[in-house]
């Protein structure tokens, strides 16, 4: 009883102890990654995009991840997407990745290509393994206004909402209107907007583009910013870079 | 997930065990000694209630291993002080006078003085190894008692002498038939009852046992006991008489008597008047001190000193530790006249000797008993000055770390050790709970393994 209770056998067990929980930190829990290649076909997908939305689908749930950028080459016209990592994302397996990307707008027209992964099961131990999705534009139409910022944007201040207008020259009904997807607290410049599926006719053709800004509460837009710009596909004007005033 | 569960088995085990032997203490726990000066003026029940609660508290209070008692100041003083020689020659005189005022049929007188014997009788009892003066102290006053009528009371004492001797029987040519009958009815009533079975055990064991001044074999012995007072007396060459009254009425299964050795040089009768006073104590004592401390391989020394002051006891207190060498200045306190109001009083008293929180346990030779006959023993630091008892200076080897006991219960003061008491399976059962629920917890509540997405840029 006194050689079981000296504090020698305690000590070692103590130090059995660390090393046991030392081993367990080593070799605790794996943190696979899963290298996400965005490809893209002949149909252009990425032309006009600056919004690429990435949704994670896994058992436990729904991952949804926005970035906003130009993502495209605006004279190759191929996609330009730059590297982001998104962690921290649950284990499972039946993991798909779906990647689309959008125009500056908000509304679905804005939508312009999509693209999915296979099913993919990610253990902790799982290998670091690579992922193609390919993009392919939906039926939008590829012509693309590239609006830059305005030269006054800088003065004004708690914009909350801005919307748009594209009106075909000597027409009266727009192209396309709607909501910019801005959210100031996050992007407060939500600069250079683009607007993508625009008709695309083969001889240079006017459009006339109007930007507005609103405050919260006021229906009435605090500036309205207004251009012309061409597009024709023919011509190779496309994108067309507007400058509003 | 099998993995996982290994995991967390393998982390439940390991907080358990470092959970449990966080509770142990790695470092060897200092002896103290508590050695009190010679005291006459206090009866042995009063300084014994006063050094098992002192061994008590420093236990209790600096976790401790302590050695108490009545003992420890007899093994370094004798019978220096204590008043012993004197009571004893008070009790001899006393039974004399008594005798002879029965002789002279001076009744009153007789009974007088058998009255006023018990109180010397109270200390010397246990010293006294002539049973004859029991035998005649309680068969005069018993006879004393009858011839005053009071039969009752007579009997009592003839219980008691019989109860001390079971042999004793009156002759009927020295005694008259009525004294012959009262004291059979006393004898045949005492030996009606049971007897109790005393085992009587010591440390080391072969120590003579002596009963009511009558040797009655060496330890460890079982014994029947009748009812009535006894003095006990254990006595071991080269240590210092154990000595217990039993008191009438109370009943016990066993003693366990620790023996100290004697300490090897005189009495070192300087201490008596420096130990309590007021002054440092000068260097040659200090000296005797660490020889007295290496000779009890002790880590340090509570001297103390009792004494009664009209009706209230004083306890004196000073304190000498080894390493680092500290010796505290000499403090007085009053404990009152409410003996049932000393362990209270002595717990705050034992609170100041906060330097003791600084012993450092001596390394000791850990003794193996095959080796008993060839190895030389643990030596004391430095040898004794006066090597006058040389049988008392060589340690035996059979010798192990001394369990100091209560001599008025007989009780290891230890109590039970720490690993075998609730408190300390209280704690355990709880960690264990916690540390099983936290586990539990962490493991239902933890994040899994994650992965991470890296979109790789494609231009």
């Amino acid at each position: 009883m006194r050689r079981f209770y000296s504090a020698a056998p305690f000590k070692t067990l103590k130090l059995l102890s660390f090393m046991w929980l030392m081993t367990f930190a080593a070799c605790g829990p794996g943190h696979p990654e899963v290298w996400l290649s965005i490809e893209q076909d002949g149909t252009q997908p990425c032309l006009g995009a600056a919004h690429l939305e990435i949704e994670v689908s896994t058992p436990k749930g729904k991952s949804v991840f926005h970035e906003f950028n130009q993502f495209f080459d605006a004279n190759t016209h191929s996609c330009a997407i730059g590297q982001f990592r998104y962690p921290d994302l649950p284990l499972g397996n039946g993991a798909e990745i779906a990647v689309s990307v959008w125009d500056s707008t908000s509304d679905s027209a804005g939508q312009l290509a999509t693209g999915s992964s296979l099913p993919l099961n990610i253990k902790d131990d799982s290998p670091t393994t690579q992922v193609d999705v390919t993009l392919s534009r939906l039926q939008v139409p590829l012509g693309t206004l590239i609006i830059q910022k305005p030269s006054d944007w800088d003065s004004l201040g708690g914009i909350s909402t801005m919307m748009y207008r594209v009106i075909p020259a000597g027409e009266q009904i727009p192209v396309r209107s709607g909501y910019l997807a801005y959210a100031p607290e996050v992007r407060p410049d939500p600069f250079p907007v683009i607007i993508s599926s625009l008709p695309l006719p083969q001889e240079l053709s006017e459009m006339t583009v109007y930007v507005e800004a609103f405050r919260d509460g006021d229906p009435t837009a605090i500036r309205t910013w207004t251009s012309s710009a061409w597009l024709g596909a023919g011509t190779n004007q496309n994108p067309a870079y507007v400058s509003l005033n | 997930m099998a993995r996982t569960v290994i995991e967390s088995m393998i982390v439940f085990l390991a907080i358990v065990l470092v959970a449990s032997g966080h509770g142990r203490a790695q470092e060897p726990r200092p002896n103290v000694i508590v050695l009190p000066l010679p005291s006459s003026d206090l009866s042995p029940a009063d300084q014994d209630l006063i050094l098992a609660n002192l061994a008590v508290q420093l236990r209790t209070q600096f976790r401790v291993k302590v050695l108490s008692g009545r003992a420890v100041g007899r093994a370094v003083w004798g019978t220096l002080g204590s008043g012993l020689e004197e009571a004893g020659e008070q009790f001899r005189n006393m039974l004399n006078r008594g005798k002879r005022a029965y002789k002279k049929l001076q009744m009153k007188k007789a009974l007088r003085m058998f009255e006023g014997i018990e109180k010397p009788l109270s200390r010397c009892g246990p010293e006294i190894k002539d049973p004859k003066l029991f035998e005649n102290m309680l068969l005069y006053r018993g006879l004393s008692l009858l011839a005053v009528k009071k039969k009752a009371e007579a009997e009592k004492q003839f219980m008691q002498a019989v109860s001390m001797n079971t042999n004793l029987k009156l002759s009927s040519r020295k005694y008259p038939p009525d004294v012959i009958s009262a004291f059979e009815a006393a004898r045949k009533k005492l030996l009606s009852a049971r007897p109790s079975n005393l085992n009587i055990l010591s440390k080391p064991a072969g120590a003579a046992v002596y009963i009511d001044g009558q040797r009655r074999g060496v330890t460890p012995l079982q014994l029947p006991l009748y009812r009535g007072y006894h003095f006990i007396r254990l006595e071991k060459e080269g240590y210092s008489p154990w000595t217990l009254t039993l008191p009438a009425g109370v009943s016990l299964q066993a003693i366990r008597a620790l023996l100290v050795k004697v300490w090897s040089g005189d009495p070192p009768e300087d201490l008596l008047s420096s130990a309590i006073s007021r002054d440092d104590l000068n260097e040659a004592t200090k000296a005797k001190l660490r020889l007295m401390a290496g000779y009890y391989e002790t880590d340090g020394i509570v001297l103390v000193s009792v004494a009664r002051e009209g009706s209230q006891v004083h306890l004196g207190m000073r304190l000498f530790v080894v390493n680092p060498e500290i010796v505290t200045r000499a403090r007085l306190f009053n404990l009152g006249d409410k003996s049932d109001l000393f362990p209270k009083k002595i717990k705050g008293i034992v609170s100041t000797l906060t330097p003791l929180k600084q012993a450092r346990a001596r390394q000791r030779t850990v003794r193996k008993p095959q080796r008993v006959a060839v190895a030389p023993v643990a030596q004391p630091i430095a040898a004794p000055v006066n090597n006058a008892r040389p049988a008392a200076i060589v340690p035996r080897l059979d010798q192990k770390t001394p369990v100091p006991i209560d001599e008025q219960t007989g009780e290891d003061i230890y109590g039970t050790p720490w690993y075998k008491t609730w408190w300390f399976w209280t704690i355990t059962g709880v960690v264990v709970a916690g540390a099983a629920a936290g586990v539990t917890a962490w493991y239902l509540t933890r994040e899994e393994g994650s992965w991470t997405l890296v979109v790789q840029p494609n231009h």
